[in-house]
């Protein structure tokens, strides 16, 4: 008997025809729950390979812009260095002064009152370059209108920079180390980086007749 | 019942249809995201590769001097050149192979003008000065200093590395670095 004339059968035909082949009725809708289970997995599959995928493209753009921010940096400690080495007795007393000023103010009573009172802004925050009513300055974040004119930061899209000095000192400053450290932050990032460039500097003296 | 019989039938086949429906559908959009993704990874790892091709020119050309770099731009007769062709072994151009993909790297070199506001020095004649102790100093402000070609000679030189993979099966983006080379040596 085939499937389709199972129909056609009553009475205690149809009990055994339903015994032999079983319900068909159950079987209704089945390939449709079947496929349907089916595309969803694929569905599923297709969504996290999607997600993954979109994911390494995100960690290719935080890669990008490290790389970015970690060659700018070296740039502006490349143009502080000039700036030392331009300027070297500039940097060297107004970063004494900034030392000296600083001892005075917490109240050290090992070191004698300055000649004139402290200036406002201070020798070491000239040279830094940026203090209140100047923030605008190379080594820090520049105006937007002043860095399109120069092309300076183009075609990196930098947020915010600035770059500070410290001297480490030894043998009453005729020796130090120079740290110049650098902070970025990139355009659309919380993130800001630190990169530091430290030098060995020495200071000789050249006596007169010598 | 044979009337019921045959519409069963009928729901039969139109299941059948409406499944194999489904299927080729779901099939041929899993296709779909397959090939998507995978030139999304041959991008990927194409976008790789242009790091690190950027990483390189940029490290070879930030370490070269000063002089050498500014001797390009005196060679090429202008303050800003791209280069397209290699320079002292980088290799730059139009279509840079690397196995089997190829990207465009062009350099930028540009005389950075700079200037150095707020200077200062210190204010002589101080008849109290002594060189050893800070609280007997006196500053006073000097003129600003623009190395900029006209006051000064430019003492500072912008490089601008573009990498761009090309040839690919989709558009990609072109990644770019910057940095800056002083004259440390006069």
């Amino acid at each position: 008997m085939k499937s389709h004339d199972k129909m056609h059968v009553s009475g205690e035909e149809s009990v055994s025809a339903v015994l032999k082949y079983g319900d068909n009725s159950r079987r209704n809708g089945m390939a449709l729950v079947i496929v349907l289970a089916f595309s969803t997995i694929l569905l599923i599959l297709g969504v996290v390979y999607l997600r993954t995928f979109s994911q390494s493209t995100h960690i290719s753009g935080l890669q990008l812009d490290q790389i970015q921010a970690e060659f700018f940096a070296r740039g502006m400690q490349n143009i502080a260095t000039f700036k030392i080495k331009r300027y070297p007795d500039f940097f060297l007393r107004s970063y004494r002064y900034h030392v000296y000023q600083n001892r005075v103010n917490t109240g050290d009573s090992s070191v004698p009152p300055p000649l004139v009172p402290f200036t406002n802004p201070s020798p070491f925050q000239k040279f830094t370059g940026t203090y209140p009513g100047r923030t605008n300055d190379l080594l820090h974040h520049m105006h937007p209108t002043e860095d399109s004119t120069l092309g300076f930061t183009t075609p990196l899209k930098i947020a915010t920079w600035s770059t500070t000095f410290n001297l480490r000192s030894a043998e009453d400053f005729n020796r130090a180390f120079i740290e110049i450290d650098v902070y970025v932050r990139m355009e659309g990032r919380d993130l800001v980086s630190q990169y530091r460039m430290s030098l060995d500097a020495s200071q000789t003296r050249k006596i007169p007749g010598s | 019942m044979r009337q019921n019989s045959r519409l069963r039938a009928g729901i039969s086949l139109i299941e059948i249809m409406l499944a194999f429906m489904i299927l080729v559908t779901a099939t041929f959009s899993a296709a779909g995201v397959i090939s998507f993704g995978h030139r999304g990874t041959v991008a990927d790892f194409r976008q790789v590769e242009a790091m690190q091709i950027l990483v390189d020119r940029m490290n070879k050309l930030t370490n070269m001097h000063y002089a050498s770099l500014d001797s390009f731009l005196t060679a090429a007769g202008g303050n800003e050149y791209t280069f397209n062709n290699d320079i002292e072994g980088i290799v730059l151009g139009d279509e840079v192979k690397i196995d089997k993909n190829t990207y465009r790297v062009h350099a930028t070199l540009k005389r950075q003008p700079i200037t150095f506001d707020s200077l200062m020095e210190l204010d002589f004649p101080n008849p109290s000065y002594m060189p050893a102790s800070p609280s007997t100093w006196l500053f006073k402000d000097r003129v600003s200093a623009a190395f900029n070609g006209v006051d000064n000679p430019y003492k500072v030189i912008k490089i601008t590395v573009s990498v761009k993979p090309v040839g690919g099966m989709t558009d990609e983006r072109e990644f770019a670095a910057v940095s800056y080379v002083a004259d440390l040596e006069s």
